[in-house]
């Protein structure tokens, strides 16, 4: 299948999912669309470290960062400047990209394992300085972020709910668009052998940056989404680790480095752990770790790969 | 008042090598980074814990005592290691052990909830008096009871003929392995042994530290500090690192409000990692 037969078929399904508001009273149904708001959410975090992780083979460990900085970017710019929520929405992307463009320049030289610890720590002392700069970010107090009408309407869930496909759409297409192109030939390649790549003429560095501003733009508008969502920031949530964790969990189980990865491991994971959570509190992070071990140790591949093992065992009996 | 920081510091070093130690070692060895190692050392607070609540068994025992349980934890995380093929080793042992780190620290949360837990020993409140510098006991006593196990690990190690196979398996495994060396069970000892003197720090670190179940991130990455100042891989370079950010922590604590204290090793970490990635003792870059 061709990438524009795939980019019609997530359109069309993106389309269809956009008519569900019409149908669906959102008021009676709130729990099933929180459920589905954070499926979307779930699923462009997880785009967004397989873009950089999965793709470009640069694992990191510090998307809470991002997500942290886009929340932070909402709540400052609303508390201060009295923006309304949703023009500050459009800058959290924007900011977190900046972010990612300093921290990729600083960091991107060093390679492998490396790279995942400088992402920890840069996370870690992002929320270090927003806990120490009391008077500019209210420290471990927090800041409560207001929801403004948008055109006039009041139903804050359905513009949340809009958003956030929106963000989940864009995030797809942007890896079906990278996996398809040179550019994305260039990030495998770099995961595959960054010393071959280097010696092919390619500038490896600059590929890494890309990626890492794709993915830092997509973590951070997902943090402004959620800071919206909850309606307050404080450190301890904003940087929370499992916003690290969550989007590894999904891409891996799913099939890491593939574009289906994200979307099976986000529909499968997302309700499940929802349910567990709902039922015992912290039980969804058990069943999160488990399935990560069994996954890394036998699956490598995720059930991308079992998936695509198992239709060539078919084809292979048809013949 | 400067030397008594300094001497604190140089108590919270030694607990620190002991964890960056066997992290260090394992890095050298099988050329993975042990995601869950601070998690270890947060068990062996729960367990060393446990053991004094329930029988009043002293921490600095059951640090012993516990042993067995640990070594077989090991052997289990050791197991799942190796079943990774070797190519793929390096990135997805890391998001194994991420994920053997999340079962350890939500299991102990969903037993003993987020609560912040410590020992309170009979002599917790005691100071010993050298001169002009008041030391807390449990702080003596965990730091000789770490230098001892310093001093024998470092026998281990640079003495007995398990130590020079492990040493030259760090140093080029090829070679080791034409000259007769069974690399994966230096592999599984060497697992073995790092998971055994993290389980030590964290029993013996429980009466001074607060355990919750999430103290291992915390413990994680001031090894990784550590391993970095001193580089990846090198003995001698973990001890002098651990002594380092122990003693360079408590002297800049004065100065700073609590919540910047972590600043001090993330910065040195970062640092480090820009414009000396091979550590204070140099040697071969493996960035």
């Amino acid at each position: 299948m061709d990438i524009r037969k795939k980019i019609v078929i997530v359109s069309i399904i993106y389309l269809c999912v956009l008519l569900l508001p019409f149908f669906i009273n959102m008021q009676e149904h709130k729990y099933l669309m929180d459920i589905f708001l954070h499926l979307n959410l779930a699923l462009t975090l997880a785009n967004s470290w397989n873009i950089l992780g999965g793709f470009a083979g640069q694992v990191s460990f510090g998307h809470a960062g991002f997500v942290g900085i886009g929340a932070y970017t909402v709540a400052l710019l609303v508390h201060y400047l009295k923006l309304s929520c949703w023009t500050a929405l459009l800058f959290s992307g924007f900011f977190s990209c900046c972010i990612a463009l300093f921290l990729g320049l600083l960091t991107l030289k060093l390679r492998g394992p490396y790279f995942a610890l400088a992402t920890l720590a840069t996370a870690e002392i992002a929320k270090i300085i927003v806990v120490g700069a009391r008077s500019f970010t209210m420290g471990t107090q927090g800041v409560a972020v207001e929801k403004t009408p948008l055109l006039g309407s009041e139903n804050y869930l359905v513009f949340l709910f809009l958003f956030a496909l929106m963000l989940s759409f864009i995030s797809i297409i942007s890896s079906l668009l990278i996996r398809y192109s040179k550019t994305g030939y260039f990030f495998i390649a770099i995961r595959e052998s960054e010393n071959a790549t280097m010696a092919a003429g390619i500038n490896v560095f600059k590929y890494k940056v890309i990626a890492l501003l794709i993915s830092g733009y997509l973590a951070g508008a997902y943090g402004g989404i959620l800071a919206i969502h909850t309606g307050f920031v404080d450190p301890e949530s904003a940087f929370d680790i499992s916003r690290t964790v969550e989007p590894i969990f999904i891409s891996y189980i799913g099939g890491v480095g593939t574009v289906i990865g994200p979307i099976i491991g986000s529909l499968l994971l997302v309700p499940i752990g929802e349910v567990l959570r709902t039922e015992f509190t912290t039980a969804h992070l058990l069943f999160y770790g488990i399935m990560l071990i069994l996954f890394a140790t036998f699956f490598p591949k995720g059930l991308a790969g079992l998936i695509k093992l198992g239709a060539r065992k078919n084809v292979a009996k048809n013949k | 008042m400067l030397i008594e920081l300094i001497l604190n510091g140089l108590i919270i070093g030694c607990i620190y090598a002991l964890i960056a130690v066997g992290l260090t070692l394992i890095f050298g060895v099988m050329r993975i980074i042990n995601m869950c190692h601070g998690d270890l050392v947060m068990l062996g607070m729960y367990a060393s814990i446990i053991l004094y609540e329930k029988y009043s068994i002293l921490p600095y025992f059951s640090a012993i005592l516990l042993q067995p349980f640990f070594l077989l934890l090991g052997a289990l995380i050791y197991k799942l290691i190796d079943h990774i093929p070797l190519k793929q080793r390096e990135m997805n042992s890391l998001i194994l052990t991420l994920g053997v780190s999340f079962v350890i620290s939500t299991s102990v949360m969903l037993i003993f909830s987020a609560d912040y837990r410590t020992v309170t020993l009979p002599f917790s409140q005691e100071v010993l008096q050298l001169g002009v510098i008041r030391i807390g006991y449990p702080y003596v006593i965990s730091s000789a009871f770490s230098i001892v196990i310093i001093v024998l690990f470092y026998y281990l190690i640079m003495r007995t003929k398990i130590g020079r196979a492990i040493r030259a398996v760090a140093s080029d495994p090829e070679t080791a392995s034409t000259l007769g060396i069974d690399i994966k069970k230096i592999s599984f000892l060497t697992y073995s042994i790092g998971v055994s003197l993290a389980s030590i720090a964290g029993c013996i670190i429980s009466p001074i530290l607060y355990a919750y179940p999430f103290v291992g991130g915390i413990f994680i990455i001031k090894a990784f500090v550590i391993v970095v100042l001193g580089g990846m891989g090198s003995i001698h370079g973990a001890f002098l690192g651990a002594l380092l950010l122990g003693v360079g922590e408590s002297l800049i604590i004065p100065y700073f409000e609590h919540s910047m204290k972590d600043l001090f090793a993330f910065i040195l970490f970062i640092l480090f990692l820009l414009f000396k990635p091979t550590g204070i003792f140099g040697g071969k870059s493996r960035v």
